[in-house]
């Protein structure tokens, strides 16, 4: 334990995370909801945490391992109905449910690989769209999901810590909280350890992975398990959080699109990227759309779609690394100062 | 229920030509620039509303417009690559795929605030009703796609293939370095190829507005078929992308018909990772 | 380096969320209520309330309206929506029509009080319909809601208005399991699916001698609506003994429908029972044209084919289909005020109204009645306005005999009339079976 401790600590600075930020952005996340504490706050909150959570899921996969996958939604959509199902038709409590979730995702995870790990590049994110798509249709056609019927489970007279029912936000805000710090501590730990150096190795050219023996299929099926667990755990807060599930809202193909943009605007295979881009992307779709609802719709999304291409145009790399570029001028002209 | 069988065959070749129409597209940008373009259906939804405001405004056919809006697409794709995609020629595969996907967000919201987001149809004049061949009917709303599709193909096929343009796309598909060696010009290759891509997806919405409506969002309906043809077919392969559109409708309309009409779509699919699965590079990829 | 990095960053987020924080907190200067609503699970609806009975009667009442805006529904979203606004204005303004609220300015037990629309974009997604629901009470601090269209977006906004102690109508949602969820807040002022498919049935009982229906083919579109319309319809064909020639609910966004219309050319049924919203709708019509599929009658589910741009884009293939409707003109005429009311949604929302804008404007005028009654916006006094709504057939814009929510909060009045396209608009042909064209010409004979 002692031992597993240190080898975080050492990761951590490894990764150029000092102690102090550490615990000003701990601060900050776990101060957020009492100091803006309307619901629309609140949401925006667990939104922005969702998805840092998420679109570190896909930059384990896609970002480290370089695999472009278009259908993680997938996971997300395990984890949700891993909770629904059996809470619904045999009232086990979601905590196990999150538990039925993983399971389901990895299951789904190891059976997806089997066909797509064989493709390159392009083919791969059309296969992994396909797939996702086709989970999405069967999940619609099961006679036990519901369908598009979606299964409606609020339930307030049991205990919170039975159902996970709550009208607070904030046990989902602290849930999510958990996740990203969680999360956060994974990817530094991928970013030093050998996982992470295998991962880019496989990115930067799987032929010459191989020759130096990596086993190329092994990293890539460990990154997709990590992306798959990750995914459903968010799946399953979210559902709970919002006690509603039909396909439509947890397994839409938007959704890996979105994972994806986020990681990519603050910087694919950086810890800091996806969070970064959390950060930025959903409080601006969220308040485009605050603004804008209602007198010119469809206004909200010329905007951020604008806005990604310029990113993308201008800094392909993502926000994070043109945060360390002004950084290091900034840096150098202290240096030049000081000189 | 086997009587219908070459009435079931038919309009599976029907809406697999249509598949076909915005696959060709999608492989030729594929198979010669390396770039998804998630917009293809969004220039085919281009497509559909120019070919609307033209059949509004004179009065006439859509068909009479094909070559207006085949000129007009082509160089809204020659503009597209001069400003989009040429600076992300050299980015990442990632880059690529989400300037294209955020550019299909942003033309979709412009189209509904532009033209508004109603259901609109065409009113076709030459070609109406069907014909009556044997217990087969065929449906002149689905005959005028394939025919434009096959023109469309061979169109494509002979500019690739026959002329010099056509060469030197094709070589710089095949080793843009060793192209430019040997003194092709990459930029206008590129330029050329995204232009008659836009083209072909331009012309494939007017032939869609034969049967069907035209609205914003109507891109994505095609789009993710698209893709999926033109991988069974193999990226950059004019006749793959045909053959995979074919098979998806065929496998459509077969399921469609005669099993479960919700999981149709599971099975195309399915037939697509087949295909991958043994043939990564699809049927006819290179 | 990577320390200075990682301080930007951390100064970066501590910016946006202050930067957040600030653009929310600015809503119509009600900090009071921001901090309080949400903080403790058992105050949420006890501070909404206190806060909005704090407020002075006698200003504008917020309704909020939420529809889809965005994507395949929008135009039907943006027709309730422009409906709705001259709904407001009738009772807003003066006007010389003969209906409640109509020739007064505002509401009068609030001093003339004015309603105010404020239309939020739903993006026919559930989730979203949660958000904005919840946005529209925490932030535009509305009165009451009404919306969605569609059933599940219906399901989950109101919800969200439940927990805040906000009325939620609506009118034009169907879908059986919205009441029955125990909910206080949520006023279902439109009929069920279940209702309107056993009326859809017994109109086909009527003409099963005459036209000689034996068989039904059933289809829906995948989504809840379509899937609710196929389950009803299975159990109403199955009880009255007519043979379930093909049954299936195909994909919303399919690039084609041509297999599915293989299926419905193969089973011979003779009666088509349909629900498509419009896009399919228009693919459907075209391709059973197309492939000559003929049935003796087509009864559908409203949808898209009482949508608007239906009927702009099909034109005479329109004609005989038949509708469980809820409004049409001819069902209102004996009322004075329909046909001004309808000239007045033609001039000022630029569309005439149809069964889904009915019942969402007659949602909204079951809300002004009870505005009316209860001289005050605030959310208790207006659920209980609500709960003792008992309206007269004679003020209703739509066909039904009155206005009054059972114990779920369903009007017990609401009903379907049987409708039918003939040149170029729905007429009832319910009682009067004579009138309807059955069995319906075939492609080629008309």
């Amino acid at each position: 334990m002692n031992n597993l401790m240190k080898k975080m600590k050492g990761s951590l600075r490894a990764s150029g995370v000092s102690p102090a930020v550490l615990t000003v952005c701990a601060v900050v996340v776990l101060a957020y909801p009492h100091v803006f504490s309307s619901p629309f706050q609140r949401n925006l909150g667990i939104l922005i945490l969702m998805w840092g959570c998420l679109g570190s899921a896909w930059n384990i996969f896609g970002g480290y391992t370089g695999q472009v996958c278009l259908g993680t939604a997938m996971f997300f959509g395990m984890g949700a109905y891993g909770v629904v199902l059996p809470y619904y038709y045999w009232n086990v409590t979601p905590w196990l449910g999150i538990l039925i979730g993983m399971v389901l995702a990895v299951v789904l995870a190891l059976l997806v690989a089997i066909p797509i790990f064989k493709l390159s590049a392009q083919y791969f994110s059309i296969a992994t769209m396909a797939l996702g798509e086709t989970v999405r249709i069967i999940m619609v056609n099961l006679p036990f999901t519901r369908g598009m019927q979606g299964i409606d489970f609020l339930n307030m007279k049991d205990s919170f810590w039975f159902t996970l029912q709550s009208s607070s936000k904030l046990p989902y805000y602290y849930m999510f909280a958990i996740l990203i710090g969680g999360v956060f501590v994974l990817m530094c730990w991928i970013n030093t350890s050998r996982l992470g150096y295998y991962f880019r190795t496989i990115k930067a050219n799987p032929t010459s992975a191989e020759s130096i023996g990596i086993n190329v299929r092994k990293y890539k099926t460990y990154a997709l398990v990590l992306c798959a667990v990750i995914a459903s755990l968010c799946g399953s807060v979210y559902v709970v959080y919002q006690a509603y599930v039909d396909p439509a809202t947890v397994l839409l193909g938007a959704l890996s699109t979105r994972m994806i943009i986020m990681a990519v605007i603050g910087g694919i295979g950086t810890v800091y990227g996806p969070m970064v881009g959390a950060l930025i992307l959903v409080p601006l779709g969220e308040y485009i759309r605050a603004a804008n609802s209602g007198s010119l719709p469809g206004i909200d999304l010329v905007i951020y779609g604008v806005l990604i291409i310029l990113v993308i145009m201008f800094q392909p790399d993502g926000v994070v690394a043109m945060g360390r570029k002004a950084a290091e001028r900034i840096g150098r002209r202290f240096r030049k100062e000081a000189a | 229920m086997l009587a219908l069988l070459p009435q079931v065959l038919l309009e599976g070749v029907f809406t697999g030509m249509i598949i076909a129409l915005i696959a060709m597209s999608v492989s030729l940008t594929w198979g010669v620039m390396y770039i998804i373009n998630f917009a293809q259906g969004e220039i085919l939804m281009l497509g559909m509303f120019l070919s609307y405001y033209f059949t509004l405004a004179t009065g006439l056919d859509p068909l009479v417009c094909l070559p207006l809006c085949g000129v007009v697409m082509y160089f809204f794709g020659v503009l597209i690559y001069k400003l989009l995609i040429r600076r992300v020629m050299k980015s990442s595969t990632l880059s690529q795929l989400l300037v294209t996907y955020a550019l299909s967000i942003v033309l979709v919201n412009v189209a509904q605030i532009a033209f508004g987001p109603a259901y609109k149809t065409v009113d076709t004049q030459v070609f109406q009703g069907s014909i009556q061949v044997g217990n087969v009917l065929i449906a002149w709303s689905r005959l005028v796609p394939l025919l434009i599709c096959v023109f469309t193909a061979l169109a494509l096929y002979i500019v690739i293939n026959k002329t010099n343009i056509g060469r030197s796309i094709k070589a710089t598909a095949l080793n843009r370095d060793a192209a430019s060696l040997v003194g092709v010009n990459a930029e206008r290759a590129y330029t050329v190829c995204m232009g008659l891509a836009t083209a072909a997806s331009g012309i494939g919405g007017v032939a869609l507005t034969y049967y069907f409506s035209i609205y914003p969002s109507v891109g994505s309906v095609f789009m993710n078929f698209g893709f999926t043809a033109c991988c069974i077919g193999g990226m950059g392969s004019i006749p793959g992308a045909v053959i995979g559109g074919i098979l998806m409708g065929l496998i459509d309309s077969i399921v469609g018909t005669f099993f479960n009409v919700s999981l149709k779509y599971v099975a195309v699919f399915a037939l697509f990772i087949l295909v991958v699965y043994k043939r990564p590079k699809g049927l006819f990829g290179w | 380096m990577k320390k200075v990095l990682a301080v930007l960053l951390a100064a970066a987020m501590t910016f946006s969320l202050v930067g957040c924080g600030g653009a929310g907190g600015e809503g119509k200067g009600t900090e009071k209520k921001t901090e309080d609503v949400g903080t403790e699970t058992a105050d949420v609806p006890g501070d909404t309330k206190a806060e909005s009975s704090g407020q002075e009667a006698g200003e504008t009442i917020r309704v909020g309206v939420l529809y889809p805006l965005t994507g395949n529904n929008a135009t039907a979203g943006m027709e309730s929506v422009k409906c709705l606004e001259t709904a407001a204005e009738l009772i807003n303004g003066s006007y010389d029509i003969d209906f409640p609220g109509a020739k007064t300015e505002g509401i009068q037990s609030m001093g003339g009080a004015k309603i105010e629309i404020i239309a939020a974009d739903s993006q026919a997604s559930a989730e979203v319909s949660a958000t904005e629901a919840e946005r529209l009470i925490t932030e535009e601090h509305v009165d009451a809601l009404i919306g969605c269209d569609i059933s599940s977006c219906t399901k989950t906004a109101s919800a969200v208005a439940e927990r805040y102690g906000v009325p939620f109508i609506n009118g034009e949602s169907s879908s059986d399991s919205l009441v029955g969820r125990g909910l206080d807040y949520f006023f279902h002022v439109g009929p069920n699916d279940s209702l309107l498919v056993a009326s859809s049935f017994d109109y086909l009982d009527k003409i099963r001698e005459s036209a000689g229906i034996e068989s039904v083919a059933i289809c829906g579109a995948d989504d809840d609506s379509g899937t609710n319309f196929v389950n009803f319809c299975e159990k109403e064909a199955k009880e009255r003994g007519y043979t379930i020639a093909t049954q299936f609910t195909y994909t919303q966004d399919a690039a084609t429908l041509s297999s599915e219309c293989m299926k419905l050319k193969a089973s011979e049924a003779d009666a088509l029972m349909i629900f498509a919203l419009t896009g399919p709708a228009i693919l459907f019509l075209q391709t059973m044209q197309d492939m000559d599929i003929n049935f003796k009658t087509m009864i559908t589910a409203r949808g898209g084919f009482i949508a608007t741009e239906f009927f702009d884009t099909v034109g005479d293939a329109s004609e005989y289909i038949m509708t469980e409707n809820t409004w049409s003109l001819d069902s209102v005429s004996d009322k004075a005020f329909s046909a001004a009311i309808n000239d007045l949604c033609i001039e000022k929302a630029g569309c005439g109204m149809n069964g889904n804008y009915a019942r969402a404007m007659q949602a909204f005028f079951v809300l002004c009645d009870a505005l009316e009654r209860a001289g005050s916006k605030d959310g208790e006094a207006l659920k209980d306005a609500l709960w003792a709504t008992d309206m007269d057939g004679s003020a209703l814009i739509c066909p039904w005999e009155g206005v009054k929510f059972d114990e779920d909060g369903q009007n017990i009045y609401a009903g379907g009339i049987m409708t039918q396209v003939q040149n170029g608009q729905y007429v009832t042909i319910d009682p009067e079976v004579e009138q309807a064209v059955v069995p319906v010409p075939a492609w080629k004979d008309r």
